[in-house]
């Protein structure tokens, strides 16, 4: 059995599974590390992952990465959709992305 | 501050299941993720558990966005944990 969550919020619930064939996944995460912005200006990533061993924790660490991308991007779309609801629906999108820009670049209030 | 606490509550819930391939692993991982602080406990939960091979985590939060900055950096420490049992075992 990979790795799996459940997520449950006022009667909503979603379920997340890693079971993706072994050349699909990596330790490289999509939503972790610097954005896309900071590497665009030039910046070196000093903290990049390692390659998995081909091993069983190096598949695992992989596993892992993949279930921190789903679910980071789950929470983060839930998030944009709950700031729509709340504001007026001009520059949701805007507002999104820098909010995720500000979540992969450490924000600080949390 | 306590009127705005009895107004939130821990509405956002996760349950992570991570299966090693040993309980000693799992053990490794559970107790090397606890050592880290809940910084704000009002506002989160988080506790681990270790069920024969498989690390389970349960995160509770007010928002989904503390649930992600909790969840991402928990899973981040994970990788490490993971990494070094690969690397010394």
């Amino acid at each position: 059995m990979p790795p799996s969550a459940v997520y449950k919020t006022n009667g909503l619930q979603h379920e997340f599974t890693t079971d993706v064939p072994r050349d699909e996944l990596t330790t490289e995460g999509k939503t972790t590390g610097p954005s896309e912005f900071v590497m665009s200006k030039g910046a070196t990533d000093r903290d990049k992952p390692s390659e998995a061993k081909d091993s069983a924790m190096g598949l695992l660490r992989c596993q892992v990465t993949r279930l921190q991308d789903d679910i980071n991007e789950f929470l983060t779309r839930r998030m944009q959709q709950e700031a729509s609801n709340k504001g007026d629906g001009s520059s949701k999108e805007q507002e999104a992305e820098e909010l995720e820009k500000q979540l992969l670049d450490g924000a600080d209030e949390d | 501050m306590t009127a705005k606490r009895q107004k939130m509550s821990f509405s956002c819930i996760l349950d992570i299941g991570v299966p090693f391939e040993t309980e000693k692993q799992a053990t490794i991982a559970k107790r090397t993720l606890e050592q880290d602080p809940i910084l704000k406990p009002d506002d989160l939960v988080v506790r681990y558990e270790v069920n024969t091979s498989s690390l389970d985590m349960h995160f509770e939060a007010i928002s989904d966005r503390v649930l992600r900055v909790a969840v991402s950096s928990v899973l981040e420490s994970l990788k490490t944990v993971i990494e070094v049992i690969d690397e010394f075992e």
